[in-house]
């Protein structure tokens, strides 16, 4: 990536053969499409946190002792007894779990959505760029399939 | 001279075999500093979410399939140590990334050198026919 842009800044779009545009289209192409795919993941993740907290809300809320199911497997499940509605075990990554209440819970969502956000927005940032100079080769190899034209057509009409 | 071509041909054969190793080599490398990278953000995170939890918080680690009480002063000392461990590990990989580059640069000079010399003697032979 930091090489290629170095390359950018060097070397001159009309002074690459089509070739070269054309291998660097396809890198960059190939970036764009893993640097999406990554942005969905991130999306995903958000969508999760987003879930959990909402979840934890309504788990503070709901009074002790209530009645619930448990699923033992999917479609098996349990009856059980709510007793602890203040606490929850957090996966904190790495095979840590830590033992929170529900707004510390709530907490530590925000703190992980605020993170994620702002990958996304790097991330976001860095394809807008990629796709901002696609666009630019993209021009410069339209250019160069009219001049291919244009030589053919004054060949065609020396030739008459 | 027929002896001479063969014997640089199968001397190039080998270089780039020798080459191609190293290419692995290298593809291998750079795998293992990426997953390097990945462990030491995830740890990173970890150790910043331990860092502002209350010192009585009660950790657990994941141990197999058990869950075990640990004290949060161990917790983070281990994540320090796992972070400690992973840099050098990384140090490790960065300085075998350097050697395996330079030995592939050495190779590759090594080979287009004996192609030089594979392509003077051939031409040469081509002048002596043509006399």
């Amino acid at each position: 990536m930091s090489q290629q842009q170095e390359e950018q800044k060097a070397i001159p779009l009309d002074k690459l053969t089509p070739q070269q545009l054309l291998q660097i289209k396809k890198q960059i192409e190939e970036e764009v499409q893993q640097l999406s795919q990554s942005l969905s993941q991130f999306r995903i993740a958000n969508a999760k946190y987003d879930e959990s907290k909402v979840i934890l809300k309504r788990l503070d809320q709901t009074p002790k002792d209530n009645d619930l199911l448990v699923p033992i497997t999917a479609s098996l499940y349990v009856p059980g007894r709510l007793i602890s509605p203040q606490s929850v075990m957090i996966d904190y990554g790495t095979g840590y779990f830590v033992e929170r209440n529900t707004e510390q819970g709530q907490h530590f969502c925000d703190r992980k959505l605020q993170l994620l956000k702002e990958s996304q927005d790097k991330l976001s940032n860095i394809i807008n760029q990629k796709k901002q100079f696609m666009d630019k080769l993209n021009i410069e190899l339209q250019k160069r399939v009219l001049q291919v034209q244009q030589i053919q057509q004054q060949q065609q009409q020396q030739k008459k | 001279m027929a002896e001479q071509v063969q014997m640089l041909q199968s001397k190039i054969e080998d270089e780039s075999k020798v080459l191609q190793t190293l290419q692995r080599e290298m593809q291998k490398y750079v795998e293992g500093r990426q997953k390097l990278i990945e462990q030491s953000h995830e740890n990173e995170m970890v150790k910043k979410e331990l860092d502002l939890l209350e010192p009585e918080a009660k950790v657990y680690k994941l141990i197999a399939s058990v869950l075990v009480s640990q004290t949060l002063q161990e917790s983070k000392e281990n994540v320090s140590k796992r972070l400690d461990f992973i840099g050098k590990e990384f140090k490790k990989v960065e300085d075998l990334i350097k050697e395996n580059t330079n030995k592939q640069i050495a190779k590759k000079t090594s080979i287009q050198k004996m192609q030089e010399q594979l392509y003077q003697i051939v031409q040469a032979y081509q002048q002596s026919l043509n006399k």
